[in-house]
């Protein structure tokens, strides 16, 4: 095995690179090695910058016009130079759409491996990193330890608190010459839909809704309920994928955003495995269903089995006489 | 015309693993194998490209031939022309770029291929790896969470779903896109076509058949390696109330929410 040195984060999110900074300080530390991020496109000096202030002690930028926008291909071609200068160890990618794509083609190119929406950070004896992620659709942990380097893992984002930014903090910023090559591709178009600006991972309360509800405007309820509980709006895939009643930053799953709240309540929704991957770890759980054989009832604190048309309005009525 | 390559992965009824509360391991004896949901959409949109335009539809799968048959004569009959079955000693316990390396060798061997399905990620594992990896080993473009494919010549116009952003992309064939839920609804064969798919082959190819051995896929090419996994259980009062209970249970409940400090505050 190669030796690396040291621990390289990127994200094509400055706010994500932030947080994985904090856990790539305590494993750089642990393995006396440098923490080092990459920052690629027109914006890459500007963030060389910031990602210092968040605790980089060396920035590696690549400005090259074709890493303006996020093309996997491009980006791998980005990374492998930045990986080929810096000789990490470990590189941590934010685990977004784009760190999803990102991380096991990357690691693919460099015949290394990869691990996806880590949970848990540890060095083994070795000094190798070993980490846990959810498997088996939730049922289970698995407990993984990389036998090549570079050693490519992703987190989901929220799973670490960034540091405070120091600016008095400079770290050193490399310019790094990288081989874009073309790809048989183009991005033709890309527009950014309704956003109600819900960060659902920051939410002490979450009231969803699901496919129990007949129509948009039902989710009145919902807004109702939330709303005597100064809790946020979430829903199920179906709700903001398919037929778009919410948007996307409400969605509650695997594929949507993974929630910790203190009080979690899903209404009209049967829980596919994925949505309660998504909200597992809330710490009460309750579910109005219909359905008294939905398996969200395996998985809730308190269950009410009838309409959620008769039962919401009750509920939410009995809250607000306190 | 489009050869389209549809990868399935066969994986565990992830609703039906329990727990042994004992060793907390999760219990996979007697759990019905099944495709991965997401799989369904890369077949049911790669029949329906064929439908379209003409061409073919291969598919992939590792596992025990045996073990495989019942699901991959179910993608026959929903209209795969043919299935491959990877089986070898070898191709147990692989990590994703293993797993995407065989596929890769089976898809070189075949004859042509324009594009490479997958589904978003498997149920299982939910990774999303595979598809992304294979597209590098082989070489191509790859698109990720497409909800829509427009076939143009020896092009493909895809949306892809991005969180709150949609994109646009175009890619020259051949390439790997990977496929969301939303892009179709998976057809349910019927009586003719589960009966016509007993006629269609399944054919078994070995690690040797597709060039790869020990020096690719054994133990000590592994880059990584499980070496615990540990059941998830979840400890929940599971109080539920129906029928004429219902009425109590939100009174109940109320009470928990308001004791809990949940109504009223900030």
């Amino acid at each position: 095995m190669a030796d690396g040195e040291g621990v390289l984060v990127f994200s094509e999110s400055n706010e994500i690179a932030f947080e994985l900074l904090a856990k790539g300080r305590e494993l750089a530390d642990a393995v006396n090695g440098p923490l080092m991020a990459a920052s690629f496109g027109a914006a890459s000096a500007e963030n060389a910058a910031k990602l210092s202030h968040y605790g980089a002690d060396k920035i590696f930028t690549v400005a090259d016009s074709k890493l303006d926008t996020f093309i996997v291909e491009n980006y791998t071609d980005a990374l492998e130079a930045v990986i080929s200068t810096a000789n990490p160890k470990i590189v941590m990618i934010g685990q977004t759409k784009q760190g999803g794509e990102l991380a096991p083609r990357l690691a693919a190119r460099l015949k290394t491996g990869c691990a996806v929406g880590c949970t848990k950070f540890e060095l083994t004896g070795e000094g190798n990193l070993q980490i846990e992620r959810i498997v088996m659709g939730g049922n289970a942990t698995a407990v993984e330890v990389f036998n090549t380097v570079p050693q490519v893992a992703t987190v989901l984002p929220k799973t670490f608190e960034p540091m405070q930014p120091d600016e008095s903090r400079t770290g050193e910023s490399v310019a790094v010459d990288a081989d874009i090559k073309d790809v048989a591709k183009a991005v033709l178009k890309s527009e950014t839909g309704e956003c109600a600006n819900v960060r659902l991972e920051d939410a002490a309360v979450i009231i969803s809704g699901g496919r129990g509800f007949k129509k948009k405007e039902d989710f009145e309820l919902i807004k109702g309920l939330a709303s005597a509980l100064n809790g946020e709006m979430g829903c199920s895939r179906p709700i903001a994928a398919d037929l778009k009643w919410l948007s996307e930053d409400h969605w509650v799953g695997l594929s949507g955003h993974k929630v910790k709240p203190k009080l979690y309540i899903a209404c009209g929704i049967s829980g596919q495995i994925q949505h309660l991957a998504g909200m597992r770890d809330s710490n009460i759980i309750i579910a109005i269903n219909k359905d008294p054989d939905a398996p969200i009832f395996n998985a809730v604190d308190y269950g009410l089995v009838g309409d959620i048309y008769q039962i919401i309005p009750k509920l939410t009525e009995e809250l607000k006489k306190g | 015309m489009v050869e389209s390559v549809v990868c399935l992965k066969q994986v565990f009824d992830v609703s039906k693993i329990t727990i042994d509360t004992d060793t907390n391991k999760p219990i996979l004896t007697g759990v019905p194998r099944k495709i991965s949901d997401f799989d369904k959409n890369a077949l049911e949109e790669a029949v329906k490209l064929k439908e379209a335009h003409g061409g073919s539809v291969k598919t992939v799968t590792i596992g025990e031939t045996e073990k495989l048959t019942e699901n991959l004569r179910e993608a026959l009959a929903i209209g795969s022309d043919i299935s491959y079955a990877l089986e070898d000693k070898l191709f147990e316990n692989l990590d994703s770029f293993g797993t995407a390396s065989v596929l890769a060798g089976a898809i070189k061997k075949l004859e042509k291929y324009d594009l490479v399905i997958c589904g978003e990620a498997s149920i299982d594992n939910y990774a999303g790896q595979v598809g992304v990896q294979l597209a590098e080993i082989l070489g191509v473009p790859v698109a990720t969470y497409v909800k829509k494919v427009t076939q143009d010549g020896n092009k493909i116009k895809v949306e892809r779903a991005l969180g709150l952003v949609t994109e646009e992309v175009e890619l020259e064939l051949p390439a790997v896109v990977t496929v969301t839920k939303e892009i179709n609804e998976p057809r349910l064969p019927n009586l003719m076509q589960i009966m016509g798919a007993s006629s269609k082959p399944i054919e078994t190819w070995s690690a040797s058949d597709i060039g790869l051995g020990e020096g690719e896929l054994g133990a000590d090419a592994h880059k990584m390696t499980t070496v615990d996994v540990k059941g998830v259980t979840m400890e929940r009062k599971r109080q539920v109330y129906q029928d004429d209970d219902v009425d109590k249970g939100i009174e109940e409940i109320a009470g928990v929410l308001l004791k809990g400090g949940f109504v009223g505050g900030a």
